[in-house]
């Protein structure tokens, strides 16, 4: 279990690995993958494409605001975005609604565009 | 200018921050000697703190103690601090860096411009060394990054001040004072004695060897609690946390086996050698659970393994760590003035 060199010819972003032989070796290296990365790292970027499709189906289904969908894209959950834009978190969570979102202030909508880093005009296009 | 730093590579950011501030002071320490010397091996199940919408589940202590730790068991003066104003923060780093001290940083790994895309999370515990400015670029030293890397004054002050829990806040922190005689043996006692503690005295359930019984009595009820697809994805992100961020493998198990074989060296005790071959086992059995534990991870999470096997496994790996830690109390000395 400690051999993880049968992965190394992989190509990727490599960190250092240590194990250690039977003889109380230690060793360190750097190495792309342990074992079973692929699987992990998969795991964990498809729970996020996940839910950034179904906050598109959201917005077409016009039950939630654009601001999901780029909310999602950039990994934030809402106590993370109302950081980001300086607002309380019962405000962002209003912008959600698109009846809100429909009547932003200019001012508001600068603030998510520099915190999805986008240009205004961008903030209504989900795809 | 440019400090006449080496940049070495390693697999925890802090302690190869601290290592490689450390050497630049003329000390002759590796990444497992830091690691140790700073107490950073620990446990904790923290259901109640979701990262990803999912519990946490850490195996190193709290981001900024390894330095501290490390700084004090060695006897060197150190400044840490964090600033209000962002401004202010990024003229302390240009004093520091003009008197020709190193500096670390906590900061945000999101906005890192060149960290690799596959670990670009909103990740505030990461760490770096600054040391030198050049044309209003800095260049730093990450240590999980193979070469030494530029960032622009705007971007630095981005991921100084990043957003979310653990936020840096502009926190830095450099050694001030180094003393004549540097004494590794009482260092490495006092770090084993922390640890011993942390392990297996703090009476509380979620932290130490309590934790991972704890974990594991949680992940047998896993699949009835939430369903096969939704317990999948919690065993994946703990082993996303064991193996993936900057841990050395296994949970940091085996970077504290290869220092307890370092200490066995430095105190000339043989019986730390045998218990450093124990932890080595151990961090096998860590890394068998893992790699056991990612075949139920794939698609929709169907079972490969009873969630009752691998949470025997966790359990049997808590009566390793318990006996381990055990032994450690006996077997290094209780007062270290003789050292």
């Amino acid at each position: 279990m400690a051999d993880i060199g049968e992965f190394d010819e992989k190509e990727g972003y490599k960190i250092i690995h240590y194990s250690v032989d039977d003889n109380n070796n230690y060793n360190s290296g750097l190495k792309a993958n342990w074992g079973a990365k692929e699987i992990i790292v998969k795991q964990s970027w498809g729970i996020v494409s996940e839910r950034i499709e179904a906050a598109k189906q959201n917005v077409r289904a016009g039950k939630i605001s654009p601001i999901a969908v780029h909310m999602e894209n950039c990994i934030m959950d809402v106590s993370l975005l109302a950081k980001f834009v300086e607002l309380p978190k019962w405000r962002v969570k209003r912008h959600l609604k698109p009846s809100i979102y429909k009547g932003l202030s200019n001012e508001i909508r600068i603030k998510y565009a520099n915190a999805f880093g986008l240009t205004v005009e961008k903030l209504d296009i989900i795809d | 200018m440019l400090l006449d730093l080496e940049h070495r590579i390693s697999s925890h950011c802090e302690s190869g921050a601290t290592m490689n501030m450390l050497r630049y002071f003329k000390l002759d320490v590796d990444e497992p000697l830091v690691f140790g010397i700073g107490s950073g091996l620990y446990f904790g199940h923290l259901p109640f703190i979701k990262m990803n919408y999912m519990p946490v589940t850490t195996y190193r202590a709290l981001p900024g103690v390894v330095f501290t730790r490390a700084c004090k068991q060695l006897g060197l003066g150190y400044e840490k601090r964090n600033f209000k104003n962002p401004k202010d923060a990024m003229d302390k780093l240009d004093r520091v860096l003009d008197k020709g001290i190193p500096v670390g940083l906590q900061v945000g790994v999101y906005h890192l411009p060149y960290f690799p895309a596959e670990y670009r999370m909103h990740y505030n515990m990461h760490n770096i060394v600054v040391y030198g400015k050049e044309n209003g670029e800095y260049t730093v030293s990450d240590s999980v990054i193979e070469e030494p890397c530029k960032i622009s004054y705007d971007d630095l002050m981005k991921v100084r001040y990043a957003k979310g829990i653990f936020a840096p806040k502009g926190k830095m922190y450099y050694i001030t004072s180094v003393p004549e005689q540097i004494n590794y043996k009482k260092a490495i006692v006092g770090g084993i004695k922390k640890t011993v503690y942390e392990m297996i005295e703090i009476p509380f359930p979620l932290i130490g060897v309590k934790g991972i019984r704890y974990l594991s009595k949680k992940l047998r009820k896993y699949p009835e609690k939430l369903g096969n697809l939704k317990a999948s994805r919690y065993l994946g992100q703990l082993i996303l946390l064991q193996e993936e961020i900057g841990t050395g493998g296994a949970g940091y198990r085996y970077v504290y086996g290869a220092f307890l074989k370092k200490a066995s060296e430095i105190l000339n005790l043989p019986e730390l050698s045998e218990i450093s071959k124990e932890m080595g086992i151990t961090a096998n059995k860590w890394r068998e659970f893992s790699y056991t534990a990612s075949r139920n991870c794939k698609g929709r999470g169907e079972q490969e393994y009873s969630y009752d096997f691998l949470a025997d496994m966790l359990l049997d790996i808590a009566d390793r760590e318990e006996k381990i830690y055990k032994k450690l109390k006996v077997v290094i000395p209780k007062s270290t003035k003789k050292l």
